[in-house]
């Protein structure tokens, strides 16, 4: 094994794997500022062009692209408060309330380090656990995974916004919308009205760029102010960059819950982003300044949806068992180049893993170089009018879209969720929450029929079901309290 | 009482799930196809209920939604501009998509930036056409090395094999 990961590193400095990291981190970078375009699309578009390369190559530039989009991602987070992609949600909730009060450059570079950070740790666990993986996952069964489900849910329902009923219903109608089209475990069209675009799955994509993209530049568009009114980004890069240590056990404590969450499929880097700051909240003793602009609420998800990517590889490369869209791409350029996810990973290509752990590291640490030498550069999005950005987003935008199922419904599917994202806008309904009911639905649904099909009733005894059914009471109670407390106040 | 904006989307989202609960109960076979969407609609039904009835109660009464940073309202703005405006940036993503199923996604989304930004800002038209010839530079880069989906759109269908790839 310790040949094999000296084998890896060695790959990754051969000049030509070298060049496809750095362009794949551009691209990252790139696909993350650019909002609501994320690292699964970066990574679809990149695909057809890696099948010609050589696979330990053709991995450097989709790692690349993965392991830095989520570092990018933030910018856009934390300066207009418009994710970058899914797993930035959580960003924006500190992040652009410390810009709003002349801490851009603060939250930014606290963002990036702590991005290298939780990427360094999360490729770490990943090579600590090849060796164990493959019974712990094998320990959890449906009804485990299924409850896990509910836990994600449920903890971005309450801790997403003041109002956690509305939060709920959010997170039901993402379910519900998860159950359009044809269901997993039976041969049936449900609530399809006989359209062919309806039959398969509304696309994630649509329903991420729709809800957030479409409805936050229609709003920016229709309050017609700058896309910032921030006039400069501050100082506070060396404040950032020291706050990432001085918090550095809690960077540490999200990483590897991030990597654990990342482990699990269908968590993924929002679910992570979301019980870090969950976690960062709830352990921390002043608590009053989250939601104000506390750096620790920046800090801690970027750190975890940065370490989720090498939890999530885990179940990928070891089982083919993708936890997300991107991982999904991940396992499909696997199979592309003829290697099977699963034993033979860590016997027969153990040095390709570690060549994908080494560059997953070199490409977090000079990503997060990148943005911090660019931030300023970068920053300049935000200052471009918003009648001038908005309609080139907006093109932008559609065009990612089309990327999705290459059909017609993928923009109209867009405009009907930019209404419905807009309308929950104005009405206080939580957009988060929605998304991660239609991510995790169709596993909850898949884990619940397979549970009930080969247990009836009696999995809802077993142990871990309880456990974490527990978890998943104490964190809407304490939530809905915690929340009740800051309306108090 | 005064009803809110929230409650008549709470009570829209209710009658969409009560629908589909009533739907689903007839899917078959239940356990494998339907149990999913009547629990998780259920679930959802009795949230809203549960917020209505606090609505009605006065719980919720003179709380102004405030959510996360990304779902701040501009509730500076009185509800009938904003719906106006609402309507307006609504019908000018309208267009896009109109252009570009007309013309395809280039021609398309230049024509929709130059209208845009000619009709909604006073930008200068020597800008205008500089910046829409920026958003040409970047959706060929797109095409030639990305090689990105996208439709010709009736236009481009029409030209058929005359039409140029640098052009749609």
């Amino acid at each position: 094994m310790l040949e094999s990961l000296v084998n890896g590193l060695t790959v990754c400095f051969e000049p030509f794997h070298l060049s496809m990291l750095m362009l794949g981190m551009l691209l990252g970078i790139v696909v993350g500022v650019i909002p609501a375009i994320g690292g699964t699309v970066g990574l679809a578009i990149c695909l057809p062009f890696i099948i010609t390369v050589d696979p330990s190559a053709a991995f450097a530039l989709l790692i690349g692209v993965f392991a830095v989009a989520p570092t990018g991602d933030a910018v856009t987070s934390i300066l207009v408060a418009i994710p970058g992609g899914a797993s930035s949600v959580a960003t924006i909730v500190d992040g652009y309330p410390m810009a709003r009060k002349g801490e851009a450059a603060r939250a930014m570079s606290a963002a990036f380090v702590s991005s290298a950070q939780g990427g360094i740790i999360g490729a770490a666990l990943l090579a600590a656990s090849i060796p164990i993986a493959a019974p712990l996952v094998l320990s959890l069964g449906s009804p485990e995974f299924f409850m896990l489900t509910m836990l994600g849910i449920s903890a971005v329902s309450v801790l997403s916004g003041r109002e956690p009923v509305k939060g709920l219903i959010a997170a039901g109608m993402g379910l519900m919308l998860a159950a359009v089209g044809g269901a997993p475990l039976g041969q049936y069209f449900r609530y399809s009205f006989g359209i062919p675009y309806l039959y398969d799955q509304i696309p994630l994509i649509v329903l991420a760029l729709g809800v957030f993209g479409v409805a936050e530049f229609i709003d920016l568009i229709i309050r017609g102010v700058p896309i910032s009114a921030i006039p400069a980004m501050g100082k506070g890069t060396l404040q950032g960059i020291k706050d990432c240590w001085v918090h550095i056990w809690l960077v540490v404590r999200v990483s590897v819950m991030g990597a654990y969450i990342g482990f699990i499929p269908g968590m993924g880097a929002t679910i992570a982003s979301w019980l870090a700051y969950g976690h960062a909240v709830q352990s921390a003793k002043d608590k009053g300044s989250f939601g104000q602009g506390d750096v620790r609420g920046v800090i801690a998800p970027e750190a975890a949806n940065n370490s989720c990517m090498g939890g999530a590889l885990i179940p990928t490369l070891m089982f083919g068992v993708p936890g997300s869209a991107g991982m999904a791409l991940i396992l499909l350029a696997l199979l592309v180049f003829g290697i099977q996810p699963g034993p033979d990973m860590v016997t027969k290509h153990l040095s390709l893993v570690f060549t994908m752990v080494w560059s997953m590291v070199i490409a977090n640490v000079v990503g997060a170089l990148i943005c911090l030498v660019l931030s300023k550069q970068l920053a300049q999005i935000a200052r471009v009018p918003i009648h001038i950005l908005a309609p080139i987003v907006l093109i932008i935008i559609a065009m990612g879209a089309l990327q999705a199922s290459q059909d017609w419904g993928d923009l109209i599917g867009i405009l009907a969720l930019g209404i419905l994202g807009w309308l929950m806008k104005q009405t206080g309904f939580g957009r988060p929450p929605l998304l991660v009911g239609f991510v995790l639905g169709r596993l909850a649904e898949m884990y619940l029929g397979i549970s009930l099909q080969r247990y009836g009733a009696a999995w809802l005894l077993h142990p871990g079901v309880i456990v974490i059914g527990i978890m998943v009471i104490v964190t809407v109670f304490f939530g809905i309290r915690w929340q009740r407390r800051r309306e108090e106040e | 009482m005064k009803i809110r904006s929230s409650t008549i989307f709470a009570l829209a989202i209710g009658l969409v799930m009560a629908w589909a609960v009533f739907v689903a109960k007839d899917f078959r076979p239940f356990v494998l196809v339907g149990i999913y969407p009547v629990i998780a609609g259920s679930f959802t039904l009795g949230a809203v209920l549960w917020l209505l009835i606090n609505e009605i109660r006065g719980a919720g009464g003179g709380k102004k939604p405030r959510g996360v940073a990304v779902d701040l309202v501009a509730d500076d703005m009185p509800a009938s501009v904003r719906a106006r405006k609402a309507a307006r940036a609504f019908g000018w993503f309208l267009a896009l998509l109109a252009a570009i199923y007309l013309l395809g996604f280039k021609i398309g989304a230049i024509a929709f930036f130059i209208a845009y930004v000619g009709m909604e800002t006073r930008t200068r038209w020597f800008l205008i056409v500089g910046l829409a010839g920026g958003v040409v530079f970047v959706l060929v880069l797109f095409q030639r090395f990305l090689e990105v989906f996208w439709p010709l759109g009736l236009l481009g269908e029409w030209l058929g094999e005359y039409c140029p790839w640098w052009l749609f």
